[in-house]
């Protein structure tokens, strides 16, 4: 999916020893939005800003080591190794050690005189990255200027990790004038760092820059162009995580302490084998308590207390995610956590008095195939008229921001069809549930509206696997449990066809083994995905086991 | 905090090149610390300290004399010592040394006398007989005719043809007239015959033989040309059946000056498949029985190059009409259930005399082998037919036949490579194919002793080595004749003219090379030189040769020199080196202008020559065009007066040529004839300019350069400035030098012309190169001495080229700024010139930096340029923070450093500019702003600077609760921090613990954050927070405190 951008102009910052002027700039050809304040507080700002822009690169997949150097030098070894061994007597061992002397003399020679073209090239590539730097990051962060606040929000390159800053207008000292409204701006390492410099000896004024909507497009050349073709999986899971928000949710609070302790863990341990998830045990007026897989190592939260009503074990994955809200553990209140449940996402609202930072978090960091089976996240939650959803939105957009009970008073309208209407536009990108303040608000995510037909299912056969669970014509045959690696046996009744999916599910919940009888699963066994049996059978089982 | 004292220690070993720095800091009167910073060499330090609280100076000089003998213990040195490590390899030469009877006579004859053994035996006896050539073994020959037995025969006739006598003469044609005799007998028996019988009889036979033809080719044979007869061959053949193709044979048996050439075209070109085969073996047989060198080569070459039809090996062979024949020669018999031999159907195939197939994979191999074993035998009889048929070999072969890929070029060739190679020390016969020796490989260089097969026999035969060398167009075989003939000095002395210069002009350069060096120097008469000798040293190969005729002819120049003919065959000489050597020799040479009218007319005639009718150039035609340029370069050299009075006509007809180059030729002589410029016809001009080949528009421009200046600089710049960026490059190099001429003489034109050049710099570039172009001509053309234009343009005008996406633009502004330096340094600020700084362009930051040394004064006043001057120390580019460091390190005094300057250079997010930061400080450090930093810096994230304040907490916080109040929030920060920052940790908690003390107010505070922070899990952390707040519960029991203290109650069993 393609989205343009023109800016006018980079951001830029001008610093004067005691005072820093940020100008963002927005994309043009959104409508006009814009924001002219001074930073009140200065630290905690800093502080919560550079959480967002760890989001921003945060990108934790999974890199294969490159291994091929090692590999080439192994079969080398090898060789060498075996012709020791062949070479029985003393003297060709003798000859042999004597040639690889050479060998390694010569290259070393080679290495020595290839070492100022290599490094050149490691500092021309080096330099490469530092000057394209910005072209790292996928999507510029969306600043969005309601009339009690102003947020900033962005999606990680893994397309895992949301992040959200909501700033209420008391961290500012003098807000100018202000144009509600959402806009992308131009984004830039350069801005991070301008960002460490922040203090409250110095006056920081920060405008999303108005003059940009003023100036006639007479020179072209003072445009800056910008298109990014992001990925549809990107989009998706940017949506997945935003509608989840809207979601009934388990909620509890943590002490900063907790957080800097589950932290902690993380940074003194490193996992190499499964399973990589973190248990919350939540019984209800006990202390929360966090286990930590493989370990077992259990983090007590004496000062918090879960004030659910019934007891439930939830994990959930991708826990190193949560590294980001170190910074914040200084300047945060307590921290509200909301679990949608075992490998559904998870949100973090760190309270920072007037600020609040959200981390959302998809189920696990890799978005792809293996744990697939979120998307009735996407699923439409009510039937609502499109003249009725139109109705809420324009009165939503009077207000900007509403609960939706008083909304529904408002339109006198029953609760169940404003919020079936707001989370379809949720789920289309265009309204967003601010958890802090349990508030919707809108928030256009890009100038033009989202394909939702096309994003609502990666592909086919996850669209056919809904079909077959609306049609109740999955079963789930057997399921047995081994060393917590389980095997589930199913069948679809398709058109008169059964077809026996077969699924292996390993401790972290992903799909480690699957077979169908069908033809899709004969022709690509599992190299383009699995096929819509064994998804639906994996729903359906997580339906039953709900 | 004060820097007391510094110690750098180095390490270095293998790729370890290390760093540890060792600094003694005053905190307050009475207290110091020591710090450390170590690393790789040149990266970022890490920090470290070994005082977590303030220690007495005498105990922290404990510590520190401590640490540094303890580095030095493990290797580190206060002064760095290089060491070098050299390596030397030997490799030994490596040389492969080489190594190799009358009574065989009297057995054969012995053998022939007593006919009892076996029959394979006398039939070999017979043909060694032939082949020994033993005479007394006629008689006996003679008697064991008639047995009945074909072969024997065969070998008979063939053996008589080589020892018989007259005597033999008579057997040998009642074996040739008798019907029964077989045709391979008959064949051989009449070759004997020729070889026995004197001319008379021998025309006789073969008028016989001649009788034999078909009556159409009968005629031909003997009266039409042979392209005649050639034709009515081919018709002959194609239009007949199989039977018809013996006429080949009987064509051989005639071999007159009228058959021979068709028959020779016919084994060159005849395929090796039936019909054709079976007689082209018979006739390989033939000219080997008698020695036709010319014959039996081309076949034997053929043989070489050709690859069989079938291989003898596969089980079927596959027929053109898509059949298979199936090679195996056993059957199933389904009667007897068994396999049974048969005769094959390959076999059976070949044994028909229309048989549609023939040479197999076997029969090429036996031919092949064949071949040498036949010169082989002659080589060892000493047998002067050896050479003549070597050399026929020999010649077959050509570069062309090289071969890519193998062992070497040549290395699928049998009789070739054992011919030349037998004895080489390089190359080997194994098994049938031929391989390199040793570690000799195809690019080492050849060796110098001598390779071929019967060594002696070739020296006594130097006039066939000659032969070669003029004949042969392959290399090795050059090699290997020039080598032989150096053996034969003797006869070297006897070559007359014609053939030294023959092998002059040979291709290759050994046999050049040895035609200078071993027959020119040596018999070279300096008193008579020989104009055709020098003209082929001249134009050899052999470049010491030419070298030397260039001598020879600059010392008879005199001599040589009447001839105009010797002069222009040197000047158009092929060989490009001759070409330009002559122009020295000709310019010291003083030509009557008449001579050199005769001469420029002679070569310019030759010159205007169609090339299709011009013998001029047909030696090398691919150089025409480069030949063609030297030609006219050495006119313009040598006889440039002469062509200054060319005639208009002859000039038109050169501009006319079609060639590029003699297009240019004209368009050169008139640039430099004497009637002027502005005389000149307009049209010539324009249509040199409107010429389709740049190199002749190239021309028209200079022409037009030569225009008056006034009308140039006037009415004709927009043309100049059109050529300047037009998409040629050839024609924006021409109009250079025009440029610069003008702008030298006319000052304003030059101003002029570089304002229309930055003009065009500012938009983007339309071709590729103009804007490096004009940046090339107003950097380096234009400001030689002319830097004026650079100060005629205006700040703005250099700042925009800066800010403009083309490189060489930006390239510019920089020189601009550069340029201008002293004028502009009070116009920019401190901000600007750090903007400039960060540009791409190396010469634009070098501009900034000059503009920032030249303004420092003014610099070091103004704080607040200073303050954005910080930003230089953050710099993308290398050059420009190498620049920035030594700009604060060196150029600055502490009064210059205000707290504010410090404070921002340790704000810094790049690590190496904040422990630039932290250095001056301590090194710069005035008590009175302690309180300042310490407040300042507790707001910084990083942790080494979280560190660095807590150094200033004893000081400038201690007793005081406003102050920790203040700073309440870089405490928690600190303690925060996840596995990180343990020695900041420790002095915090130990700072906070006295403070906790002091006063209830200072306790409340320290209560709050122990609070907080007692709920981690470090454990040294937890410990410590319970512990201050123990302390605080027993010095202010008032307190609320989330603990509950509990009595401990001793128990003792």
């Amino acid at each position: 999916m393609e989205f343009s951008y023109s800016y006018k102009g980079s951001t830029a910052v001008n610093s004067k020893g005691s005072n820093t002027q940020m100008s963002f700039s927005p994309d043009t050809k959104r409508q006009p939005t814009y924001f002219i304040g001074e930073l009140g507080q200065n630290v905690a700002f800093r502080e919560a800003i550079s959480a967002l822009h760890d989001v921003v690169v945060s990108d934790l997949r999974f890199q294969p080591k490159d291994k091929t150097a090692y590999k080439q030098w192994r079969a080398q070894q090898d060789e060498i190794n075996w012709s020791l061994v062949l070479g029985q007597r003393q003297e060709v061992a003798e000859k042999i050690r004597h040639l690889q002397a050479e060998i390694s003399g010569l290259q070393n020679l080679n290495n020595q005189r290839f070492a100022p073209y290599n490094q050149a090239k490691r500092k021309f590539f080096d330099h490469l990255y530092k000057v394209e730097y910005d072209a790292w990051f996928v999507f510029d962060p969306v600043i969005t200027v309601n009339p009690d606040e102003i947020f900033f929000e962005c999606f990680s390159q893994d397309e895992s990790s949301y992040g959200r800053l909501g700033a209420s207008y008391e961290v500012f000292k003098n807000i100018n004038e202000f144009a509600c409204g959402t806009t992308n701006v131009d984004y830039s390492a350069d801005l991070y760092d301008e960002f460490q410099k922040v203090r409250s000896y110095k006056t920081t004024l920060l405008q999303v820059d108005p003059s940009g909507f003023e100036v006639q497009t007479t020179n072209e050349e003072a445009y800056k162009e910008v298109k990014i073709d992001l990925p549809d999986s990107w989009v998706r899971g940017f949506l997945q995580v935003s509608s989840a928000m809207s979601l009934p949710a388990t909620r509890l609070d943590l002490h900063p302490m907790d957080i800097h302790n589950l932290c902690f863990i993380l940074r003194r341990h490193k996992e190499t084998t499964g399973p990589r998830s973190m248990r919350y045990q939540l019984t209800p007026g006990q202390p929360v308590k966090v286990v930590f897989e493989p370990w077992g190592i259990e983090v007590n939260c004496p000062r918090s207390l879960y004030m659910g009503n019934c007891e439930q074990t939830i994990r959930v994955w991708g826990r190193r995610r949560l590294l980001t809200l170190e910074r914040l553990i200084p300047i945060a209140k307590k921290f509200t956590v909301h679990l949608l449940g075992t490998g559904m996402p998870s949100f973090y609202v760190a309270d920072l008095g007037d600020m609040s930072f959200t981390l959302g978090l998809s189920g696990w960091t890799a978005n792809d195939w293996s744990q697939s089976g979120n998307f009735d996240l996407m699923a439409p939650r009510a039937d609502v008229d499109e003249w009725t959803q139109k109705q809420i939105f324009e009165a939503l957009r009077e207000n900007w921001f509403e609960t939706p009970d008083s909304l529904a008073q408002r339109l006198n309208l029953s609760q169940t069809v404003v919020l079936g209407a707001l989370s379809a536009y949720t789920q289309a990108g265009r309204i967003i549930y601010d958890l802090n303040k349990q508030v919707y608000r809108i928030r256009e995510l890009s100038r033009e509206p989202l394909p939702m037909e096309r994003l609502r299912f990666a592909n086919e056969r996850e669209e056919n696997a809904t079909r077959f669970l609306n049609q109740n014509i999955v079963a789930v045959t057997s399921v047995n449990e081994k060393d917590g690696v389980m095997t589930l046996q199913g069948r679809v009744t398709d058109k008169n066809k059964i077809y026996t999916p077969n699924l292996t599910i390993d401790k972290d919940e992903r799909m480690i083994e699957a077979t169908c009888t069908c033809n899709w699963y004969q022709q690509n066994k599992l190299y383009k995905g699995p096929c819509e049996h064994i998804l639906a059978l994996r729903m359906q089982h997580a339906r039953e086991s709900r | 905090m004060k820097l007391i004292k510094r110690t750098t220690l180095y390490f270095q070993e293998g790729t370890s090149d290390k760093v540890y720095e060792v600094d003694l800091c005053q905190v307050d009167e009475t207290n110091y610390v020591v710090n450390f910073r170590y690393g790789r060499r040149g990266a970022n330090l890490k920090e470290g300290t070994k005082t977590t609280t303030a220690i007495p100076l005498a105990k922290a000089q404990q510590v520190f004399d401590k640490l540094i003998t303890e580095k030095t213990d493990k290797g580190y040195y206060d002064i760095n010592i290089g060491q070098a490590v050299g390596q030397a390899s030997q490799s030994t030469p490596m040389s492969t040394v080489n190594s190799t009877s009358d009574p065989r006579k009297q057995a054969i004859l012995i053998r022939l006398k007593n006919k009892k053994p076996s029959a394979g035996q006398l039939e070999r006896a017979i043909w060694r007989a032939g082949e020994l050539k033993i005479t007394e073994a006629e008689p006996l020959l003679i008697k064991l005719i008639g047995t009945e037995e074909a072969l024997r025969d065969y070998c008979i006739a063939w053996s008589l043809g080589w020892c018989g006598s007259q005597k033999s003469i008579p057997y040998l044609q009642q074996l040739y007239q008798n019907p029964k005799t077989p045709d391979f007998v008959n064949r051989i028996a009449f070759d004997a015959l020729l070889k026995l019988l004197d001319d008379q009889g021998k025309a006789a036979l073969k008028s016989e033989k001649l009788a034999s033809l078909p009556p159409d080719l009968k005629s031909l044979a003997t009266k039409a040309s042979p392209q005649v007869f050639a034709a009515s061959l081919n018709d002959y053949l194609e239009n007949g059946n199989y039977k018809n193709f013996a006429v080949l044979d009987t064509i051989y048996q005639i071999d007159n000056e009228i058959v021979r050439p068709a028959l020779i075209n016919i084994l060159r070109t005849a395929p090796f498949k039936p019909s054709y085969f079976q007689r082209l073996r018979h006739i390989f047989k033939m000219a080997e029985y008698r020695h036709d060198a010319e014959v039996y080569a081309l076949i034997a070459y053929r043989f070489e190059k050709q690859r069989e039809m079938f291989n003898s090996e596969s089980c079927h062979v596959k027929l053109s009409d898509g059949q298979y024949l199936s090679s195996s020669n056993r059957k199933y018999n389904y009667r007897t259930y068994k396999y049974e031999p048969v005769v094959s159907e390959v076999q059976e195939e070949l044994q028909k005399p229309e048989s549609r197939i023939a040479y197999s994979s076997k029969t090429r191999e036996y031919l092949r082998f064949r071949v040498w074993r036949t010169l082989e035998e002659l080589g060892k009889q000493e047998d002067a037919a050896y050479i003549k048929m070597a050399v026929g070999i020999l010649l077959e072969y050509s570069d062309n036949d090289a071969i890519q890929n193998a062992w070497f070029p040549y290395s699928l060739y049998q009789t070739f490579n054992h011919i030349i190679y037998e004895n080489s020390s390089r190359y080997a016969c194994y098994r049938g194919g031929w391989f390199c020796k040793g570690n000799y490989r195809q690019d080492n260089p050849e060796p110098q002793e001598r390779e071929e097969a019967f060594p002696k026999l070739w020296e006594q035969h130097p006039e066939a080595l000659i032969h070669l060398l003029c004949q042969s167009k392959c290399l090795p075989v050059n090699h290997f004749a020039v080598k032989v003939l150096k053996a034969c000095a003797n006869y070297l002395t006897s070559l007359d003219i014609p053939t030294i210069i023959k092998l002059l002009d040979n291709p290759y350069e050994v046999t050049t090379k040895f035609a200078f060096e071993e027959i020119c120097l040596k018999n070279y008469n300096p008193a008579s030189p020989n104009k055709e000798l020098l003209l082929a040293l001249v134009n050899c190969l052999y470049k010491p040769g030419r070298t030397q005729a260039y001598q020879w002819i600059q010392e008879k120049r005199d001599i040589l020199f009447s001839d105009t003919d010797f002069i222009i065959s040197l000047i158009i000489s092929p060989q490009s080196e001759t070409r330009i050597s002559i122009r020295p020799i000709l310019n010291s040479t003083i030509f009557s202008d008449d001579a050199a009218k005769i001469i420029v007319g002679k070569i310019i005639s030759n010159l205007l020559i169609p090339e299709n009718q011009g013998k001029t150039f047909e030696i090398i035609p691919e150089n025409i065009g480069q030949r063609i340029k030297d030609i006219g370069e050495t006119l313009f050299i040598s006889f440039a007066p002469q062509l200054r009075s060319l005639g208009f006509q002859v000039i038109n007809d050169l501009l006319q040529n079609t060639r590029i180059e003699i297009q240019e030729i004209g368009a050169r002589i008139l640039l430099n004839h004497e009637t002027k410029t502005e005389n000149l016809p307009p049209q010539v001009i324009q249509s040199l300019l409107a010429s389709p080949h740049d190199s002749v528009r190239v021309i028209g421009i200079r022409l037009f350069g030569q225009l008056p200046d006034a009308k140039l600089v006037g009415e004709d710049r927009v043309i100049i400035i059109a050529m300047a960026i037009n998409v040629v490059a050839d024609i924006r190099e021409a109009i250079e030098p025009i440029i610069i001429r003008l702008a030298t003489k006319y000052p304003d034109f030059a101003n002029q012309i570089a304002r229309d050049f930055i003009e065009v710099l500012l938009v983007p570039e339309k071709h590729e190169g103009v804007h490096s172009f004009l940046v090339k001509l107003l950097n380096q053309g234009l400001s030689e001495n002319l830097q004026i234009w650079k100060h005629s343009i205006s700040k703005e005008t250099a700042l925009r080229l800066i800010n403009v996406k083309s490189n060489p633009a930006q390239e510019l502004g920089g020189a601009v700024l550069i340029a201008n330096i002293s004028q502009w340094q009070s116009e920019f600020t401190a901000n600007e010139i750090v903007k400039l700084s960060n540009s791409q362009m190396f010469i634009v930051r070098e501009g900034a930096r000059q503009l920032l040394t030249a303004k420092l004064d003014s610099f070091r006043e103004n704080t607040n340029e200073m303050l954005a001057g910080v930003r230089l120390l953050e710099s993308k580019w290398e050059d420009t923070r190498e620049f920035a460091f030594q700009l604060f390190t060196k150029e600055f005094t502490p009064e210059e450093f205000t707290p504010q300057i410090l404070i921002s250079i340790c704000d810094s997010v790049r690590e190496e500019a904040r422990s630039l930061g932290r250095d001056l400080l301590i090194r710069n450090f005035q008590a009175q702003d302690g309180q300042e930093y310490l407040l300042k810096f507790s707001e910084h994230p990083s942790v080494d600077m979280q560190l660095f304040t807590t150094n200033y907490l004893e000081k400038y916080a201690s007793g005081n609760p406003a102050r920790l109040q203040e700073l309440k929030p870089f405490f928690v920060t600190c303690l925060s921090r996840v596995n990180k920052a343990g020695i900041a940790k420790k002095r915090i908690f130990a700072f906070l613990e006295s403070e906790a003390q002091k006063y209830e107010e200072s306790a409340k505070i320290v209560a709050e954050i122990m609070a907080r922070q007692s709920l981690t899990m470090a454990i040294s952390d937890k410990a410590s927070a319970i512990k201050i707040m123990l302390h605080i519960h027993q010095r202010f029991p008032n307190l609320v405190l989330p603990m509950d203290v509990k009595e401990v109650v001793k128990v003792r069993t």
